[in-house]
């Protein structure tokens, strides 16, 4: 028997896109082998999100803790190792982020789990684990079997389940039940601030990513006119962020975010390796630059050649008209 | 104070992945290596740190071959007091991460530092498996931090944007960029890093549960349609036929 836990993500007050692309996985994992048993967790308060017609389980526990204290000690987690342990959970599955990644490693040690992280795929064959995870960036993927028990795997940006159904998500009453811990830390947070932007560059379809072909950090207004046209997020290589051109946190590539949009336009990028170790997870690339030659060109779908600063203007008042 | 910096040896970030057909793992040859640029912005910062600072030790830590001496000299020569080298090819986060607490429990750090993440195998796993099993305070991915009066003060990134935090010690941290200046070694380092200690333990630890049986190089294939600047029109209907727009 498996019982599965499954923590899900909620990314300004709904279900992120990899959670969805999770749960959807998980329930045809269920509709394959009648042996596992789904159990639902987040680390979001659920009173602000939005849950319904996604889940197709009639309990969700949510586990957040009192004072904030980011997860950095092992005993902000009695609450949940205890919970987990009540439900004899023996696999967990979470997607990738900076939260999941902290409490993952520290729930390993603790319940004596093997952890896999950074998982694109997963296929079950005879009651055998097959798990594929990205590496080198990208780069390569790796293929990992090993023990069936006790397994926590954290699913990357844009993995693949096999056999993806939609058939099971529906709608049902939901009950919520919360589990909040209070700790008594001598951690303290000083201060706090909050990227806001319309749309998230890890949980966006789309995303226009801009170089040094920009010149200069005064000139970004016709990306950011692109990518408000399109929903789109905004990107940056290293040397623009390297430059304060742009924030650290719009830093794509080997170093810096991974991105796997549906589909991202790079303009006045020349495709340094570095970069395109970020964003060859892409669904559709396109690449604007006035140098025919420049290295992305080679790694592109659509590629147009001349002065971005015509271009993408003329693309931004294309994307209405046709 | 004593700082532990645990490095991993990786391919350089230009390196082109191959693999010979016949082969179930990586081309690891030909390939040239260097210090894990995530566990470089660690180092960076504990010499900061050490120069700043009266009474601080700061060790580099790496399990490898010994074809890695040449590169922890480089660490040395950037100002590292002494290495330590499990003498081991490392399989996995897990048999690093059990090498990494066995040589922490006999030789009590107050600090712990090294990359989020390594860039060979990206699993970013090792600093919270080392603090969950000593049961240190842990963040990560750390992009400021400062000693201040026994007591370290960060900011770090978070799923939501930043936070600063005042923690106590000892912690194991996930360092990233801009947490330090990039260094280089100056030659009196180079020269002095030549009689600096290396020490070589062989392994305690197994591999772990998990571990690669096959490797693949990703290869996505792209379209590479020259698009005619004046011909937008046709590219926009095409990327409306690929992706769904909203």
């Amino acid at each position: 028997m498996i019982n599965l836990a499954i923590f899900l993500d909620f990314k300004q007050n709904t279900l992120s896109n990899n959670s969805k692309a999770l749960l959807n996985f998980s329930n045809s994992l269920i509709k394959n082998n009648s042996n596992i048993k789904l159990y639902l967790y987040t680390l979001q308060d659920l009173k602000q999100c939005q849950i319904s017609d996604t889940i197709n389980v009639n309990r969700i526990t949510s586990f957040t803790l009192e004072n904030n204290i980011h997860y950095s000690a092992n005993d902000c987690l009695d609450s949940l190792v205890l919970h987990l342990r009540d439900n004899n959970i023996t696999h967990i599955f979470s997607t990738k982020s900076i939260t999941q990644d902290l409490i993952s490693a520290k729930l390993a040690i603790i319940l004596n789990f093997n952890l896999i992280s950074n998982v694109k795929s997963l296929e079950i064959i005879d009651e055998l684990f097959y798990f594929s995870k990205s590496i080198f960036s990208g780069k390569a993927i790796a293929k990992m079997t090993g023990t069936n028990e006790s397994i926590i795997a954290v699913f990357s940006k844009g993995f693949t389940g096999e056999d993806q159904t939609d058939d099971l998500l529906v709608s049902k009453e939901i009950e919520i039940e919360y589990v909040t811990s209070k700790l008594v830390s001598t951690t303290k947070v000083l201060g706090e601030s909050t990227i806001t932007t319309e749309v998230l560059l890890s949980e966006a379809d789309i995303v226009v990513g801009a170089g040094r072909g920009l010149k200069g950090p005064e000139n970004w207004s016709i990306i950011e006119n692109l990518a408000k046209k399109i929903k789109a997020a905004t990107a940056c290589s290293k040397p623009v962020s390297d430059l304060n051109w742009r924030p650290h946190h719009e830093h794509v590539g080997q170093t810096g975010i991974k991105i796997t949009p549906k589909l991202y336009i790079a303009c006045g990028i020349s495709g340094a390796i570095q970069h395109l170790a970020g964003v060859n997870g892409s669904g559709t690339i396109v690449v604007i630059n006035n140098d025919a030659e420049a290295p992305f060109t080679k790694y592109a779908d659509y590629i147009v050649v001349g002065d971005l600063f015509e271009i993408v203007p003329e693309l931004t008042k294309l994307f209405d008209e046709v | 104070m004593k700082i532990l910096v645990c490095i991993s040896i990786v391919p350089d970030t230009t390196s082109k992945i191959t693999k010979e057909a016949s082969d179930n793992f990586l081309n690891k040859n030909n390939l040239t290596y260097i210090v894990g640029p995530y566990d470089d912005y660690a180092l960076s910062r504990a010499i900061e740190i050490k120069e700043s600072l009266d009474n601080v030790e700061v060790a580099v830590f790496h399990v490898g071959l010994e074809t890695s001496e040449p590169l922890i000299r480089k660490c040395l020569a950037l100002g590292a007091d002494y290495a330590i080298r499990i003498n081991c090819e490392p399989k996995s986060s897990i048999q690093i991460a059990n090498e990494i607490c066995a040589y922490v429990k006999e030789n009590s750090f107050d600090l712990i530092l090294m990359g989020k993440e390594a860039i060979d195998y990206n699993s970013g796993i090792i600093h919270g498996l080392v603090a969950a099993k000593l049961n240190y305070n842990h963040f990560s991915p750390v992009i400021k931090l400062e000693i201040i009066n026994n007591e370290i003060e960060l900011q770090i990134e978070t799923d939501l944007g930043k936070s600063s935090i005042q923690c106590q010690l000892p912690a194991v941290l996930g360092c990233q960029e801009p947490i330090a200046d990039w260094k280089i070694p100056s030659m009196r380092g180079i020269m002095s890093a030549r009689t600096k200690e290396i020490k070589v333990t062989e392994m305690l630890y197994k591999e772990g549960d998990f571990i690669i049986n096959q490797e693949t190089v990703n290869e996505t294939n792209r379209k590479k349609i020259i698009v005619p600047k004046e011909n937008l029109t046709v590219l926009i209907q095409a990327l409306k036929k690929d992706i769904q727009f909203k």
